[in-house]
């Protein structure tokens, strides 16, 4: 049966499909709004929902004369239930935003000045039509690239599918979870999806590994742990840095970074030589456990003691509390996943130790999704790429996603011209400056390109580079796709509706690709007028109507999260080949990869040499809500955090600003030390989406620093081609000492 | 007769800031000022034994606030629900109470130059809304309600769990905003945030100490000197004063 | 005649002098400064009261719990009482402005700043004396005095100090400048200051309304004069100044009356206007008419209206115009006032000029026009129109009065008769109709008790 099995199938059915259906007709547009308070003033309320991040929490945005006063969170909504969080809060000061992109604009400058002239949407979009054909007629479409990200950017995704395409990739796969979705399908026959089901609340033991959840904010994920927290669950935390999770935490295993695989490995040496995995749960539905045994005996927690420098007590007192909790144990995967270049086999452990301890699809471990099954519009068949994807998804890195791609596959292919010329990009919603390592290179990329666009909100900084600029409207001014949930304990629909008209001269999304649509002659992929239309087809199958939608901002259907509640219906439970879990993967094997994870040592930094590990604040959105006035407020730059005992060898005192230069010369802007006994003392860490170079961006210009701009080396996980991000190193410059 | 409270559980709370900005926006509070936010303390110690932990800051509503004695015109008062408010209308932002909250909780506005701080958002309450910045917690972590009310969670959280409040024994003005949480983590905050001694600002001191009695003084001496002189005149009549 | 020369200095009065004396009244007070008396009197009695009930700390308040009930249970709220407080000390500071800008030549002027604050020997000796007296201590006289005694010369010097740093402090208050730290000063110096004036205060009125040697000059507050006896017993040295200037007029009427020649008049040449320039032929054909016949005028006027319609999109207007340059300095001196305040704000968003419209420039193009067209026309001079009886100053009161009335009922209706009348009947506004018949109908009411004034 394996043999038979194919790679394709795999990625098919590791992902949740909705099925088609026929097109509905729109219903008639009633007033959404609902009366509410803000302060002492009345106000209209409309249910949205969110785009501060890809949490897509619900929204009840609050408007007095047109204007929008307030966010709240929307009480219906079924995943946040009225809570919301500062950037979501926050989200008015970007539909605000001074600084924001107002009108379509045309380079003049040479690339990266940031010099425009304004022109009108129809110059714009017959403009850029044209390129697009003139592309297309001398290289083909394929050398046509796409970047997107966010909700929105389906529409674009279908323009980029009928124009011929199959070159798109966002950061999403191999910048963040694609190592996680890939470790765990491997396994369980199914990735974790957005957001990610764990079973928090319910835990009796969460396992945080290098998650920070608490500053990294997303907010029925941080409900979920913080109503566990109440309800007594224990907590473990492991992670180089003192955390706000760590501080919270019953055990904090300060990991010397990179050696995760040598703790989990350890820890399945504990419950499998002590006996206490979950043997049933095994044996019901694992196969390969006589080769994971004999694989992890040799790795006690001894010998995971001199690698991770976790004493061996208690790596072994850690994995028998889990045994105790078990199968409630939340072993949480983590969301930005590549670290190090073996991200799959970490993310493989991760999971093996949630199969030992049976919290897979039981109640407070793992929960499973439900696929509900909205409609589509009728479209005509896509025309089939003449080429193969350029950045070797598929084929150089089997494992990488075909549908989320590989950012740097494309830009190596845009640099090299091979396996075929990129002589296009299309940004959309996507920052390929600031959220892409090996920044030089991507600079050099777009130095070649014939034609390069970006859709966006903000004037960042790669808008400076781009020959075409399209505004687009915020998220409170547009109608989105819907955000159909599976992955969540009850699978829901929620919209997304314009609160206000949109700003200046900006455009929504839909609209934009609708209109290029109709230029590119391909107006049938987009089969309606408006987006409520869309909207309509999409939730028909769904018996639930767009009024409702409109008035509530999302409904929820009944879901079986857990193994003993599915139905034929939810499909197989493990959609592996073998149709169980994996412990042993037979597709790694088949691919000349490691069956069974094993632990490589990561490279050291050199002496004088941190390394540098990054992570997010809870009042920014990584890039790109630096601008926010209310949020620039709260935390308007960066810091990096240094162990006080370091920090005595180099004399320096907390604040200061110093500058960090990396193993390759690459040099930070000064950024102000915290200094605190807080983190490990091999390295540094500092929140990301800092250092904006655009001066534009008038609050945010050269506040704090990047750590993409720190590195400019990278590991890539020869499996699904995620780029390792924690592999390179600093040493700390002070300005003052050098001038 | 009520007494507003709030708890605010420590270990749940992450530290976002969705109070703060929640707050921001309910009220309108201007760029770069807030009337509640949250802190971090610590870490603290040495690997691995570190501490460290948020702490939310805002208005404590104290039972005796020094703040209300400070204010000259009585816009700062306490209300019959306990909890201590401003009326902006009678507000000449002097900033007296500023001076004199122990907790740093009060701030100038200064596109309206009125004092400005968290009144457990008194409009929503009266409408039957919870806080702005309660319905917002991403972690459930805040509690808002009556402790006279048995059936109350503060009541519950401040009587049956224990929930502390930041005083120490220079500064204990009966603070009605609660912490629960892992001890060794709430002693940080707690002490890392701890009351200040509450000062009344150099004029004050002046008023209260020099220009208030001397006021008295002159009126009061005026007043004996004429009553003295009245006294006369009524005594030898007024005919005396005819020459 | 009660005395054949004037004493030096005051000498015992037989009864029959006194009886004659004490039936005369001498002019002592204007009746502007009459009214201007009590109409400090009153503001001083609210604004105290008022005040009092404000302070409310314990640290500071002097005033017991249940007045500051009752005053704001009066009031309605501490709001409304501070809003009172507020705007009759706005009130009182503006008078006092206007009082100062129209009598300066007439009150501030060295010799009676000097009658009323200047003390003398004389005056530090009436002090001690006065005081020993009332005390019961000393039957010594008096010593001789001015207009004004040694007492209220005292109190003058220091309500002319005290009520500038009131104002001044108080202002700071309601309108928050300087900042904060200023504001906590002003508190303390305002209440400091008011405290000195209050103890004086007791005096006065004590003087004024209780002792018995003083109560003509309190008489005097009322009817403006007083008798020759008061004046003689109490302020001889300006009693004596009186009776000079009266001998001085006594001989000057028997001169006249002897046929004695009068000091001569300049010749008539040097008095005599010199000719105006001819005027040029253009002038002369566009002042075939001096005036326009008012039907070409008025629709001089609609098609002004109508250019200005097509051209700017909106209509003319005066009371809009004004408003501005009125929220441009208010914006200059008070910005986070103006922007928070529910009407300036319509007109000020901070960062945006309030003087950027159209009827701004348009008000200064009307004074352009008018000039122009009053020189063509050979109208321009300086002149002040007035009826034949009252004064300029008169003129000039009743002007400014009319003209806050005006602004004020403008902005009421939201325009005036440029703004509302023309520019809204043009575009049949109903509410410009009922304006118009509002201002007919109150204008024809105003004219019958303003006639006086004008005929």
């Amino acid at each position: 049966m394996s043999s038979k099995w194919t790679r394709r199938d795999w990625i098919r059915r590791s992902t949740v499909a909705g099925t088609a259906a026929t097109v509905a007709a729109a219903e008639a547009a009633t007033s959404p709004g609902r009366p509410g308070w803000q302060g002492a003033s009345r106000v209209e309320q409309i249910a949205t929902n969110c785009e501060m991040c890809f949490w897509r929490c619900g929204v009840l945005a609050e408007v007095r004369e047109g204007k929008v006063v307030k966010l709240q969170g929307n009480p219906e909504h079924p995943l946040t239930e009225g809570r919301l969080c500062a950037r979501g809060n926050a989200g008015t000061q970007l539909l605000y935003d001074p600084d924001r992109l107002k009108r379509p604009m045309l380079r003049t400058g040479a690339r990266g000045e940031g010099k425009f002239r304004e022109i009108t949407w129809d110059q714009a979009l017959d403009f850029l039509a044209d390129r697009m054909t003139l592309l297309k007629q001398k290289y083909g479409p394929e050398s046509l690239a796409f970047f997107p990200h966010g909700v929105a950017s389906g529409f674009f995704s279908t323009l980029m599918k009928a124009f011929g395409t199959p070159n798109s990739a966002e950061p999403a796969f191999s910048q963040c979870r694609g190592p996680r979705e890939v470790g765990y399908a491997l396994t369980f026959g199914r990735g974790l999806g957005s957001p990610e089901p764990v079973d928090l609340e319910e835990s009796k033991l969460i396992v945080l590994i290098g998650s920070h959840i608490g500053e990294n904010v997303f907010t029925s994920q941080v409900t979920s742990f913080s109503t566990a927290l109440e309800r007594g669950a224990r907590l473990i935390v492991v992670d180089p840095r003192f955390s706000v999770a760590a501080a919270k935490a019953d055990w904090w295993l300060p990991i010397r970074p990179g050696t995760d695989i040598a703790l989990l490995l350890a820890w399945m040496n504990v419950l499998i030589a002590e006996n206490q995995y979950d043997r049933d749960y095994i044996a019901q539905y694992a196969q390969g456990m006589p080769e994971l045994a004999a694989h992890v005996r040799e790795f006690t927690p001894e010998w995971a003691e001199g690698i991770t420098e976790i004493p061996a007590a208690r790596i072994r007192e850690t994995a028998l509390a889990m045994a105790d909790a078990k199968p409630a144990v939340a072993l949480h995967p983590g969301r930005h996943a590549t670290w190090y270049g073996d991200d799959t086999q970490r993310s493989r452990a991760m999971a093996l130790v949630t199969a030992l301890l049976g919290a897979w699809g039981r109640k407070g471990g793992i929960f499973l999704p439900t696929a509900i099954h909205a409609g589509a519009p009728k479209l005509p068949p896509f025309p089939t790429p003449a080429r193969e994807r350029a950045d070797g998804a598929g084929t150089r890195y089997p494992l990488a996603s075909e549908e989320q791609g590989l950012t740097l596959g494309l830009i190596d292919a845009t640099l090299s011209g091979k396996p075929y010329p990129i002589k296009g990009w299309i940004v959309y919603g996507q920052n390929v400056l600031e959220s892409i390592p090996l920044q030089a290179r991507t600079r050099k990329a777009i130095d070649q390109l014939d034609l390069m666009v970006v859709v966006d909100v903000l004037p960042v900084d790669q808008v400076n580079y781009a020959d075409l600029v399209l505004p687009e409207a915020t998220y409170l001014e547009r109608y989105d796709a819907p955000a159909i949930v599976a992955s969540a304990k009850k699978p829901f629909v929620a919209i997304r509706q314009p609160v206000v008209d949109p700003l200046y001269d900006t455009r929504p999304g839909w609209w934009i690709a609708k209109q290029l649509a109709g230029r590119l002659g391909l107006g049938d992929y987009f089969p309606y007028d408006t987006p409520e239309q869309h909207l309509a087809t999409l939730v028909k199958p769904l018996g639930v109507t767009t009024g409702f939608l409109r008035a509530h901002g999302a409904a929820a259907f009944e879901g079986r999260p857990y193994l003993d509640q599915r139905t034929p219906a939810d499909g197989p439970l493990f959609p592996t080949a073998s149709g169980k879990i994996e412990l042993h993967s037979a597709m790694l094997q088949q691919l000349g990869f490691d069956a069974l994870p094993r632990y490589t040592p990561p490279a050291d930094p050199p002496l004088g040499y941190f390394r540098l590990l990054y992570g997010r604040a809870p009042v920014h959105s990584f890039a790109r809500s630096e601008n926010n006035a209310w949020l620039d407020a709260l935390m308007p730059e960066n810091q990096v955090w240094i162990n006080s005992e370091a920090a005595r060898d180099l004399h320096l005192e907390d604040g200061r600003r110093i500058v960090l230069e990396n193993q390759d010369g690459a040099r930070s802007l000064p950024v102000a030390v915290r200094i605190t006994p807080g983190i490990r003392r091999d390295c540094v860490y500092m929140v990301h989406g800092f250092g904006h170079r655009s001066r534009a961006l008038h609050l945010a210009y050269h506040k704090g620093t990047s750590d993409t701009q720190l590195m400019t080396r990278i590991d890539i996980d020869p499996i699904m081609g995620g780029t390792g991000m924690r592999v390179n190193f600093v040493r700390v410059l002070d300005p003052e000492r050098e001038a | 007769m009520a007494r507003y409270a709030m708890v605010i559980d420590l270990q749940k709370c992450v530290g976002c800031q969705a109070c703060t900005v929640a707050c921001n926006s309910e009220w309108e509070v201007p760029v770069g000022y807030a009337r509640t936010h949250v802190h971090y303390a610590g870490p603290a110690g040495v690997i691995p034994h570190l501490v460290a932990g948020p702490y939310v800051a805002q208005c404590n509503h104290c039972s005796h606030p020094t703040c209300v004695r400070a204010c000259p015109t009585g816009a700062t008062y306490q209300t019959d629900q306990g909890s201590v408010v401003v009326n902006r209308d009678l507000c000449i932002g002097c900033g007296f109470c500023v001076e004199a909250c122990p907790y740093g909780a009060r701030f100038l506005d200064p596109v309206r130059n009125k004092v400005d701080k968290c009144d457990f958002c008194a409009a929503r309450v009266e409408k039957g809304l919870q806080p702005a910045c309660v319905i917002t917690c991403t972690a459930h972590a805040k509690f808002f309600g009556d402790l006279e009310d048995a059936s109350s969670s503060v009541s519950q959280m401040v009587y049956e769990k224990g929930a502390r409040r930041n005083e120490t024994p220079a500064v204990h003005i009966g603070p009605n905003v609660y912490y629960l949480g892992r001890k060794a983590n709430v002693d940080l905050a707690l002490a890392s945030f701890a009351p200040r001694p509450p000062r009344l600002a150099a004029p004050g001191r002046f008023w209260r100490d020099a220009v208030k009695p001397l006021v008295l003084a002159a009126i009061g001496a005026t007043f004996l000197g004429q009553a003295i002189a009245f006294f006369n005149q009524l005594v030898k009549g007024e005919g005396q004063f005819d020459d | 005649m009660p005395f054949e020369t004037l004493p030096i200095e005051p000498v015992i009065l037989s009864a029959e002098q006194a009886e004659v004396m004490a039936q005369r009244q001498l002019k002592k007070h204007h009746v502007a400064i009459i009214l201007l008396h009590w109409f400090n009197a009153t503001v001083w009695l609210l604004e105290l009261a008022t005040g009092g009930a404000l302070i409310s700390s314990v640290f500071y308040r002097f005033a017991p719990g249940w007045y500051l009930e009752m005053l704001t249970s009066m009031f309605g709220s501490r709001a409304n009482l501070l809003r009172f407080h507020i705007v009759l000390g706005v009130v009182w500071t503006t008078v006092f402005f206007v009082y100062g800008i129209f009598g300066h030549r007439t009150y501030l002027k060295m010799e009676i700043l000097q009658r009323e604050v200047g003390l003398d020997a004389d005056d530090w000796r009436w002090l001690r004396v006065r005081l020993l007296r009332i005390l019961g201590k000393s039957r010594e006289h008096l010593p001789p005095q001015g207009i004004y005694n040694a007492g209220q010369k005292l109190f003058a010097v220091m309500i002319y100090i005290m009520i500038p740093v009131i104002m001044l402090t108080g202002m700071t208050m309601a309108f928050h400048w300087f900042g904060p730290a200023a504001i906590r000063w002003a508190i303390v110096v305002h209440f400091a200051a008011v405290g000195m004036v209050v103890s004086g205060l007791m005096v006065h009125v004590y003087m004024g309304a209780v002792f018995p040697e003083e109560k003509p000059a309190f008489f005097s507050m009322i009817t403006g004069t007083v008798n020759e006896l008061f004046a003689y017993r109490h302020h001889f040295k300006w009693w004596r100044e009186v009776k000079m200037q009266e001998k001085q007029w006594e001989q000057a009427w028997e001169r006249e009356q002897s046929g004695e020649p009068a000091a001569p008049s300049p010749p008539a040449e040097l008095t005599a206007p010199p000719s105006p320039p001819q005027p040029s032929a253009l002038m002369r054909a566009l002042r075939a008419r001096d005036y326009w016949p008012p039907y070409i005028a008025g629709a001089g006027l609609g098609l002004t209206l109508l250019a200005t319609f097509f051209v700017m999109g909106q209509g003319l207007g005066a009371s809009g115009g004004f408003t501005r340059y009125l929220v441009a300095i208010l914006s200059l001196f008070a910005p986070g006032y103006t922007a928070a305040s529910a009407y300036w704000s319509n007109y000020y968003q901070p960062g945006h000029s309030p003087l950027l419209d159209f009827l701004v420039f348009e008000i200064i193009g009307a004074a352009i026009g008018g000039l122009v067209s009053g020189w063509l026309s050979g109208r321009l001079k300086f002149t002040v129109d007035k009826g034949p009886r009252i004064s300029r100053r008169t003129r000039y009161l009743l002007a400014t009065g009319g003209g806050v009335l005006t602004g004020f009922g403008a902005r009421l209706a939201r325009g005036c008769t440029s703004g509302l009348a023309l520019s809204g009947g043009a575009v049949l506004s109903a509410g410009a109709f009922v304006f118009m018949l509002a201002v007919f109908a109150a204008g024809f009411m105003g004219a019958y008790f303003m006639r006086r004034y004008w005929l």
